[in-house]
């Protein structure tokens, strides 16, 4: 039922005044009906038909009673309006036709069932009838203020436990005084720098933005040389190497390998691997790989970026000239010892099959063959292999490159073919 | 740097000069030299720089602003970018950037200091062995200082290891620069030069590490190194109390911190203000909740008193100088101070501490201002949270009041046969909250969305099977295992693995209750069953879930599975604590010498306090539960069962419930003879006085079925 059943006083006086103790004694349902729509609106008929559902709530109801609503309910007549409520409640049900109210219990049943169990329950009051004095008075603080008692509703209701306050073992903020003072510094370099410094980091500017020529070049490599700690000075920062080594390779060697000992160097060389492979950074890899011991995965992803590199490349005269390159530079890595071939066999593999037109790269697939045969366990999976595949269709080089474990076998006869 | 002549013998002479006068304090002498200077070199940055350090000394650190200032054009001489993404160009701006930093640091602007310092230490192996190792030290215990502000233990750890290993070890004084070492020497008030001398700054440093990190083993061994060394250092007794604090011996903590509050310290920090909030730390842990919450108003009385005086001070000052405030707001006092007010540690504190004492609203006012520094501790929500719930229901046993009790019957009206007895509207009544949730407000709203930002705060950790925890016990070096979590809850300790776990399952339980209390069914549901499926949780957590999953099913009316979840059988145990409590067996051990009975157990009581009531209430449930469903019988079974348990006076549901059984089942006189019992107020005598004498004797307290 609405929230908003609370009558005002004045509409209460009028309901109580339409269904009066004299009303309902004398007059016919008809006319408590003229008179009732006399003092309510349409939308107001809701609401009293709240308050008329509670008359029969509580307390029981007589047979005669029951009759009635039923046929309130089921199929109102012309005639039962004719009477009044007085006549009703005198009338003999006994022999009324056989009136059934199971019907409409069923219904009531059946639109109960339809809504969960916790909103079924409807409130019920216990209006009065005889003294009209108290009785109005009742039903004034039932029906009437702004929260009427009537809307009260009865249910089973849980009991609710809020939950402990959590317990934490150290959560409150303990505070510790500081040890140390915390002071401005003072900037002990000044006045004491010499200007062979000055002239370094001038050179180093230089070199950042176009080719040093060799007298310069010399004397910047001769400072650093003679001051192991001056490379701090010079104003390299990892982002800024990219722009040394396409200018002054050279240069950038020699500072890298200076910075050897830093503990930046691992993001020198994450720069490095990362940029855009060239023929100078590549003579930067190449020189560094063989001054010093530099950790596998970085070369593995120089490697395969030089790889992408090559493989991505619209031009074709520059794609010819950077896989001649890649192919001499792992050729010189392999031969030298610097990488273990098994580690990246398949990638490089797949490389000179799709470049096999250039001579280069089938060279180094050569190199990589006769390396990959010494190994007598590769070479007995590689026989087995090509029994199986032998006497398949002819295979071209791209498919091959799609299996995983290329057939060395079959795979110089393919070559041999494409290179004829 | 842009130097354009080169240096003359004199100017040297100049520096080295000031150098000395520097570092003997004699900062009006150095202005003097500096000032000589400035007129030889006034474009050389590294004059302007230290002129404007001279400066900012001369005026007893309390030029802030006007340093800033100078150092930011400082940099642009020198092209120096200190917020740039890229790192430091020339070791020799080192010195900017850590200037830079340590003004930062005393804002308190913690973490963009430490952004700075992070592109300082590529350099500091060469910035120590180009010769200035001052400031080499300098930069790296600010860096450990820094990791410690920002509640990153593990980092600072990392660091004093690789101080030790790299910058301690092996390291004799460079020969180069002799003249600066010959400076050195003549200056006898500067001490701490000596690499050797860090071991104790050090020491001090590593425990404040192993403290933050509550590896407690290894801090033992280090405290001990610490006490026999410099047990008079102010910081080394307030960390040995706090050692003792953590592991439980809070005794020992408090006699540790002394009676006599302290003065201030020359690092501007004010001990009393410490002292005092320790001192609540350790009564909160004592459960003496209205003492702890003494200790921490008087902490917050002292420091606005300091905060106060200082301002005082610094209106005066700059009335000296002739500055009227207006822009300039940095200035006036010293540097070391600004960040001297620990105004929002100590709410936080007293918010927890004064909901220990069950003052949800005031808890909630302190807690609600340190939100909003804090945001990212998760603990915090939890007890913002907290308080909504404690405001909306004070107490488990709040049915159990008389005033409860008596709205039971609103009251009656008329007379006579006129007479009606008006019932009252239940005790569960949706007390919608006015305005929106996104105030903050101590309403249930309010809660659920302080719930879901702890949730979404926990929701980066990984839930740990119950065999983590062994690991993440603290390993011999000290250093915690790889699997260990340490999650950041500002301004307390860092959590690990098992006290996230913890948190979580609060943060799930009181999810579910405020969900429910907002007739969020489904949520509820949600929750206490994403609850129940965590390995450890306390028993009353598993009680509750349980509960709440029944009443969630019965109003989803899915009555049928929420009595499942009702059955009291189920219940065993209704403790607040984690069954193994896995505390330390020396933390044990001590707990039981001490022989404390009010240490061990639950911060604040919470009801049901034993099994017997637990139980009654959860078959009181299962009473509506079935009485909802339309099975009286069993319903008026159940609820007379659990009324001869549930303890006295009995909640007001019962009485409801028993009302409307007999009502719903016409059983008026009972009803009758009920509310004549126990709401006598409301019921003239002469109505009742045959239902009396029909049942003489009858229990009152227990309804037996008829």
């Amino acid at each position: 039922m609405g929230s908003n059943m609370a009558l005002s006083l004045k509409e209460l006086a009028s309901l109580l005044s339409v269904l009066s103790e004299d009303a309902t004694q004398t007059q016919s349902f008809e006319q408590i009906a003229t008179s009732f729509h006399h003092y309510f609106q349409k939308q107001d008929h809701f609401k009293e038909a709240g308050q008329y559902d509670l008359h029969w709530a509580i307390p029981a109801i007589t047979p005669a009673e029951k009759y009635f609503l039923s046929q309130l309910i089921s199929s109102p007549t012309k005639e039962m309006f004719k009477k009044t409520p007085t006549q009703i409640i005198q009338m003999d049900v006994g022999n009324m036709q056989n009136f059934d109210v199971s019907g409409l219990m069923l219904a009531l049943t059946e639109r109960h069932s339809e809504m969960p169990a916790m909103s079924k329950f409807e409130q019920f009051g216990k209006p009065g009838q005889i003294n009209p004095d108290v009785q109005r008075h009742c039903m004034e603080e039932l029906f009437t203020n702004n929260k009427p008692p009537v809307e009260n509703c009865m249910r089973p209701e849980f009991i609710r436990l809020a939950p402990p306050l959590h317990i934490a073992e150290d959560e409150l903020c303990w505070l510790n005084p500081t040890d140390v003072e915390y002071n401005i510094g003072w900037d002990t370099t000044m006045c004491v720098s010499s200007s062979v410094g000055t002239e370094v980091r001038r050179l180093m500017a230089k070199a950042f933005k176009g080719p040093l020529n060799p007298q310069q070049s010399q004397q910047l490599l001769a400072e650093l040389e003679k001051d192991p700690k001056l490379v701090y000075h010079i104003g390299l920062t990892p982002t800024k190497l990219p722009d040394v080594v396409e200018n002054n390779p050279i240069v950038a060697i020699e500072v890298l390998l200076k910075l050897m000992q830093s503990n930046q160097i691992t993001e020198y060389f994450s720069v490095l691997v990362n940029m855009e492979m060239s023929l100078h950074s590549m003579e930067v890899v190449n020189r560094l790989t063989t001054a010093v011991e530099l950790p596998s995965e970085f070369i593995h992803l120089y490697i395969s970026n030089c790889i992408t590199t090559c493989e991505t490349i619209k031009d074709r005269y520059m794609q010819n000239r950077l896989v001649r390159l890649v192919c001499v530079f792992l050729q010189s890595l392999i031969r030298n010892k610097i990488i273990d071939v098994k580690d990246i066999f398949i990638e490089v593999q797949a490389f000179c099959i799709e470049f096999s037109r250039i001579r280069e790269a089938a060279g180094l697939f050569r190199l990589l063959k006769s390396l990959d045969s010494e190994d007598p366990k590769a070479v007995a999976q590689a026989k087995a292999i090509s029994k199986r595949t032998l006497d398949g269709p002819w295979i071209t080089a791209t498919f091959i490159d799609e299996l995983f474990l290329p057939v060395s076998e079959l795979l110089k006869s393919a070559f041999s073919e494409v290179s004829a | 740097m842009g130097e354009n002549a080169q240096v003359t013998e004199q100017q040297k002479e100049l520096a080295t000069l000031a150098m000395q006068e520097f570092d003997r304090k004699q900062f009006t002498s150095c202005c003097n030299i500096m000032n000589k200077l400035m007129v030889l070199r006034g474009n050389d940055p590294r004059v302007v720089h230290n002129k404007a350090v001279a400066d900012f000394c001369l005026s007893g650190s309390q030029s802030t602003d006007d340093f800033r200032q100078s150092l930011a054009n400082v940099c642009q001489m020198a092209h120096v970018n200190l917020d740039s993404g890229e790192g430091l160009e020339d070791v020799d701006h080192s010195v900017l950037f850590y200037n830079q930093a340590i003004i930062l640091y005393h804002l308190r602007q913690n973490r963009a200091s430490l952004a700075i310092l992070d592109k300082l230490f590529p350099f500091i192996d060469p910035l120590s062995s180009t010769g200035d190792e001052g400031l080499c030290k300098k930069v790296l215990l600010l860096q450990v200082e820094l990791y410690l502000c920002t509640y990153q233990p593990e980092k600072a750890m990392g660091l004093l290891t690789y101080i030790e290993k790299n910058v301690l070890n092996g390291r004799i004084t460079t020969e180069r620069e002799p003249g600066r070492e010959e400076g050195k020497e003549g200056s006898p008030s500067n001490t701490e030069s000596s690499w050797e001398n860090w071991r104790p700054m050090l020491s001090v440093f590593k425990t404040r590490c192993l403290v933050m990190m509550k590896s407690l083993k290894a801090c033992k061994r280090e405290i001990k190194a610490l006490m026999n060394v410099q047990s008079s250092n102010t910081s080394v007794v307030f960390l040995k109390a706090n050692f003792e604090y953590l592991r439980g011996n809070y005794r020992k903590a408090m006699k540790m911190l002394g009676s006599g509050p302290q003065m201030h310290t020359d690092k501007g920090e004010c001990l009393t203000v410490m002292h005092y909030n320790n001192m609540g730390c350790v009564h909160f842990h004592l459960r003496k909740h209205h003492l702890g919450a003494f200790y921490f108003r008087k902490a917050l009385q002292e420091n606005e008193n300091v905060v106060r005086e200082m301002r005082r001070s610094t209106d005066q000052n700059r009335q000296h100088a002739g500055d009227n405030g207006g822009s300039l707001t940095l200035s006036g006092r010293p540097l070391h101070c600004l960040g001297m007010s620990r105004h929002f540690e100590l709410m936080y504190n007293m918010g927890i501490e004064l909901l220990h004492c069950g003052k949800a609203m005031p808890a909630f006012e302190c807690l609600i201002e340190a939100v909003q520094i804090y945001q990212v501790n998760p603990h915090l929500w939890l007890r913002l949270a907290e308080c909504c719930i404690m405001a909306y229901r004070e107490n488990n046993d709040d049915d159990r009041k008389l005033q409860k009790r008596q709205e039971v019957i609103q009251g009656s009206v008329g007379s006579g046969v006129h007479r009606k007895l008006i019932m009252g509207p239940g005790v569960n009544q949706d007390k919608n909250s006015v305005g929106t949730p996104a105030i903050p407000a101590a309403t249930l709203e309010f809660a659920s969305l302080c719930l879901r930002n702890a949730l979404q705060l926990l929701s980066g950790v990984p839930e740990t099977s119950p065999t983590d925890t062994s690991q993440n016990e603290d390993k011999e070096d000290g250093k915690l295992g790889p699997e260990a979590v340490l999650l950041q809850a500002p301004p307390g300790n860092p959590m690990r693995a098992p006290e996230v776990h913890n948190l979580r399952c609060s943060v799930l339980c009181a999810s579910s209750y405020v969900a429910l209390c907002l007739n969020d069914y489904t949520m509820a549901l949600e929750y206490a069953g994403t609850l129940l499926k965590l390995p450890r949780i306390s028993g009353a957590q598993s009680y509750l879930a349980h509960m709440y999953m029944g009443e969630a099913l019965v109003s989803l009316d899915r009555i049928a599975d929420g009595i499942q979840h009702l059955n009291p059988d189920l219940v065993t145990d209704v403790a607040t604590t984690l069954p193994d409590n896995k505390l330390d067996p020396e933390k044990t051990e001590k707990l039981e010498k001490e022989s404390d009975p009010e240490i061990k157990g639950a911060f604040y009581p919470w009801c049901p306090r034993d099994v017997r009531t637990a139980k009654a209430i959860i078959q009181y449930n299962l009473a509506a539960a079935h009485a909802v469903r339309g099975e009286y019988d069993k319903a008026t079974n159940y609820l007379a069962e659990s009324s001869k348990f549930i303890g006295a006076p009995l909640p007001a549901q019962m009485y409801f419930l028993k009302l409307y059984l007999d009502l719903i089942e016409g059983r008026r006189k009972m009803a009758q003879f009920v509310i004549k019992e126990h709401f006598g107020h409301v019921t003239p005598n002469r109505i009742d006085m045959k239902v009396a004498s029909m049942k003489p004797g009858g229990n009152t307290s227990t309804w037996n079925t008829e």
